[in-house]
């Protein structure tokens, strides 16, 4: 097989592949977009949420760590416990969206983005000391990340020769539906248009007398709330791993780049591309690791800079907000 | 209608305003003139709440409003057109002037649009039109449409007639010659008089912050 050169029995699988990959990485995408529309900030506490909300799963449904991730809590019990974490990102959310559009408006961009950062590096030392201690169960070792118990439960189908669990199609089915009802809220509702406009021109937005804080607390709790979705989903699928979520966040930043952090479209499209490819690569089997990373990172960076030449003032325009 | 009262303001570490007083009738169009730096810009956003003011009151309906957030006055009946327009250019005119609808009941969205539609009817013909592509007077014009979307009792319009032609500039204070005469208190800044004279009641005279004339219009 020549470079990358995939036989055709292989397009299928790394269809399916790349579009459950794509479902993880548009989970962080969609909250980093909706947050940098309010607060003109990237979202590095999004992923910090994730982390959070992802051990406090595991430790409300007492999963022992077990890499077949078979778990003793029933249904409900889990069902309950994803509500729990999904209220809990909403509050982290609401929390850090009032700080950062209210008393902290005012800061430099820069400094608000090292301000989130430094969230994410925060709330993971606290997921460090609160959860991954021997004392609450955790126990780390060599091989496979443990996983959770998918609240969709254990089974999988066969999708063009490739086995998918209910876990993937949900998040793909999920992120659908979210990017669906996202975008008739942001096209087609006046809470849609105030966020637009914020988007648009924040200072403009405060003097027409939109409430920014108000706003801006609103949608941080939404992304609150996704990225402790997607913490339960990323637990189920990867397993209870904390440089895992990294790659997959810092990923989904790259991503979100594509669409300027303005466009919900452009940054899925993104998703799903950096997904096939990564699929691809897998599939195709004849590149190792480190070169299938750098080559698909070149590959982002190298659409990048073309949207930089085409585009010198961002994607925003093309996103079609 | 709106009173100010010897209010002094500005920025951390650089005071703009000081003890600048004004106030405004229901009905009445005042022009506040001053060059660059007088702190025309200040004192309006200081009214609006957009900057703090350190002293004095600002007053409206015999309330102060001083200590209220920006979006608490604009709720309250003061509304505010910004220099440069500030539309927001990627939404359409009818977005830009829904988004300038915060906390008018749903139910009355479309009567208000029609208000503005009848008084800049081209707004209504771009209305599915991206604000971006407006020409510089159509872009005045929603910028003032936007700023009546909250049905406010005190107009402020900074730098009106900046870059625009003189006939849209006329159009423009004839507008706001109307909505005068059903009540509403106006305030313009100008760096120049040009038709203040003409449509204005009044105007003061700002310099390095403080008030060095007041002189009766028309």
């Amino acid at each position: 097989m020549g470079f990358v050169a995939l036989q055709s029995e292989l397009v299928g699988p790394a269809l399916i592949l790349g579009i459950a990959a794509a479902g993880l990485y548009g989970l962080f995408a969609v909250p980093l977009v909706l947050t940098y529309q309010v607060s003109r900030t990237i979202g590095f506490v999004q992923g910090g949420i994730t982390l959070f909300g992802m051990f406090l799963y595991w430790r409300i449904i007492g999963a022992p760590i077990s890499i077949s991730a078979t778990g003793s809590a029933s249904a409900v019990e889990q069902w309950l416990a994803v509500v729990v974490v999904v209220a809990v990102g909403a509050a982290m959310g609401a929390a850090y969206g009032w700080t950062v559009t209210g008393r902290l408006a005012n800061w430099p961009r820069v400094r608000l983005t090292i301000y989130s950062l430094g969230w994410l590096l925060t709330l993971a030392a606290a997921v460090i000391m609160l959860f991954m201690t021997q004392r609450a169960g955790y126990r780390s070792g060599l091989g496979a990340p443990p996983r959770v118990p998918s609240v969709f439960g254990p089974r999988s189908f066969r999708l063009a020769g490739v086995a998918v669990t209910s876990q993937q199609i949900m998040t793909v089915a999920l992120l659908g539906v979210l990017m669906v009802l996202l975008t008739a809220v942001l096209l087609h509702t006046r809470v849609g248009t105030f966020i637009r406009a914020i988007a648009d021109d924040p200072d403009a937005g405060r003097w027409v007398g939109i409430p920014l804080n108000l706003v801006g607390t609103g949608v941080y709790a939404l992304a609150g709330a996704l990225s402790a979705l997607a913490g339960v989903f990323i637990a189920a699928t990867i397993g209870l791993s904390l440089l895992g979520v990294m790659v997959i966040f810092l990923r989904s930043l790259t991503v979100a780049v594509v669409g300027g952090f303005m466009s919900l479209p452009l940054a899925l499209a993104g998703c799903l591309v950096l997904g096939i490819v990564e699929a691809v690569f897998a599939v195709d089997g004849s590149l190792s690791l480190p070169t299938r990373e750098v080559l698909l990172m070149g590959m982002f960076l190298l659409v990048v800079v073309l949207i930089n030449k085409v585009r010198p003032l961002g994607v925003i325009e093309a996103g079609g907000r | 209608m709106l009173e100010v009262r010897r209010v002094c303001s500005g920025y951390p570490g650089m005071p703009v305003l000081f003890d600048v007083s004004l106030d405004v009738q229901a009905g009445e169009l005042v022009a506040v003139l001053g060059g660059n730096g007088a702190g025309k810009s200040t004192l309006l956003k200081t009214i609006l709440g957009d900057v703090r003011a350190t002293s004095g009151e600002v007053i409206l309906d015999g309330r102060p409003v001083t200590s209220l957030p920006t979006h608490r006055r604009v709720a309250a009946g003061i509304s505010y057109s910004p220099e440069g327009r500030r539309i927001f250019s990627h939404l359409s005119t009818r977005e830009n002037l829904i988004a300038g609808s915060y906390g008018a009941p749903t139910r009355k969205l479309g009567e208000r649009l029609d208000l503005v539609y009848q008084l800049f009817p081209l707004l209504g013909e771009r209305a599915d039109q991206r604000a971006g592509s407006l020409s510089g007077g159509e872009q005045q014009m929603l910028a003032l449409g936007r700023a009546l979307m909250p049905l406010p009792r005190v107009l402020m319009a900074e730098e009106l007639s900046l870059g625009l032609a003189p006939i849209v500039v006329t159009h423009l204070y004839a507008a706001l010659r109307a909505l005068c005469e059903r009540g509403l208190a106006v305030i313009v800044s100008e760096q120049f008089q040009r038709l203040e004279e003409e449509y204005t009641d009044r105007w003061i005279v700002l310099e390095r912050g403080t008030v060095v004339a007041e002189v009766g219009g028309r």
